[in-house]
């Protein structure tokens, strides 16, 4: 593979990595050090893309297995540090009216890593579920699973941030004002 | 119906319609959403509603993202990376 034809493929990649970073992360700033992480490796690791497969799909597993090992990591300090996985589980992203990006964002990061992943790589990139398994490195079986429970949950966290559209539910409701305002107190 | 409003909430209800449906692939996917979206009405709509909603709320903010101009810092990266690569 000629240096041109790489660097064409990398540009052409760039859009799609960046979109997969932020929907992955949730942060544009640290999305752009991902890609940027993700081209050094592989201009790196270059020798081992095989020729004729899918450029895109060998970036974008690059750029999750940068995020993923980062993320352990992070997890490992945040641990360590006393209190702080508490402080940071107890924000709610539940804002009343319309869903909007910024609730969508909020709600993706209350996912599990593994299904935020396979709902963004099959819902949002448009990756089949083969190719989204073969990225994220699991059975076909299991993107799948994970792509429902993905739905399924936003769906629960959505549908109570707008169940006033929809017809509020009063004890959800309630619950709902009490958390909120438990977060906002505090 | 004669409005120019997308029916949100009183498309028919086609049970059958899980029968044919095209079930792999991002593209179909999409399709299938679509599908579900315009059958809503009831409890059950409601989800579908609200999925096909989600489901447009992601594509956005990827492709918000996907279709933004690269920012230079990339092309100046790789065209270091590249010019190291040559002088190898």
């Amino acid at each position: 593979m000629s240096n041109e034809s790489v660097k064409q493929g990398f540009i052409d990649a760039i859009p799609n990595l960046r979109a997969f970073a932020v929907s992955l992360c949730g942060n544009l700033e640290r999305a752009d050090d991902l890609v940027q992480e993700t081209m050094l490796k592989a201009f790196k690791n270059i020798g081992s893309f095989q020729e004729g497969t899918n450029l895109k799909a060998w970036l974008f597993t690059i750029l999750r297995n940068t995020y993923f090992s980062e993320l352990r990591q992070l997890k490992r300090e945040v641990e360590d540090a006393d209190g702080m996985h508490a402080s940071r589980a107890a924000v709610h992203p539940a804002q009343h009216g319309h869903m909007d990006m910024c609730e969508l964002q909020d709600a993706l990061k209350l996912l599990q890593d593994d299904q935020r992943e396979a709902l963004v790589l099959v819902c949002a990139a448009g990756m089949s579920y083969e190719e989204a398994a073969a990225i994220a490195g699991c059975a076909v079986g299991t993107i799948k699973s994970r792509v429902n429970r993905a739905r399924a949950k936003l769906s629960e966290i959505m549908g109570v941030t707008s169940a006033e559209e929809f017809g509020p539910d009063s004890a959800t409701e309630a619950i709902l004002t009490h958390r909120v305002g438990q977060v906002r107190s505090a | 119906m004669t409005s120019g409003k997308p029916p949100l909430q009183t498309g028919p209800l086609t049970p059958e319609r899980d029968e044919n449906e095209p079930r792999e692939g991002g593209a179909d996917m999409e399709q299938r959403k679509m599908q579900i979206d315009s059958g809503g009405g009831n409890c059950e709509g409601i989800d579908a509603r609200l999925q096909a909603q989600i489901g447009q709320k992601l594509k956005a903010m990827y492709d918000e993202v996907a279709q933004a101009p690269i920012p230079d810092k990339f092309l100046d990266l790789l065209e270091k990376l590249n010019s190291q690569e040559k002088s190898k």
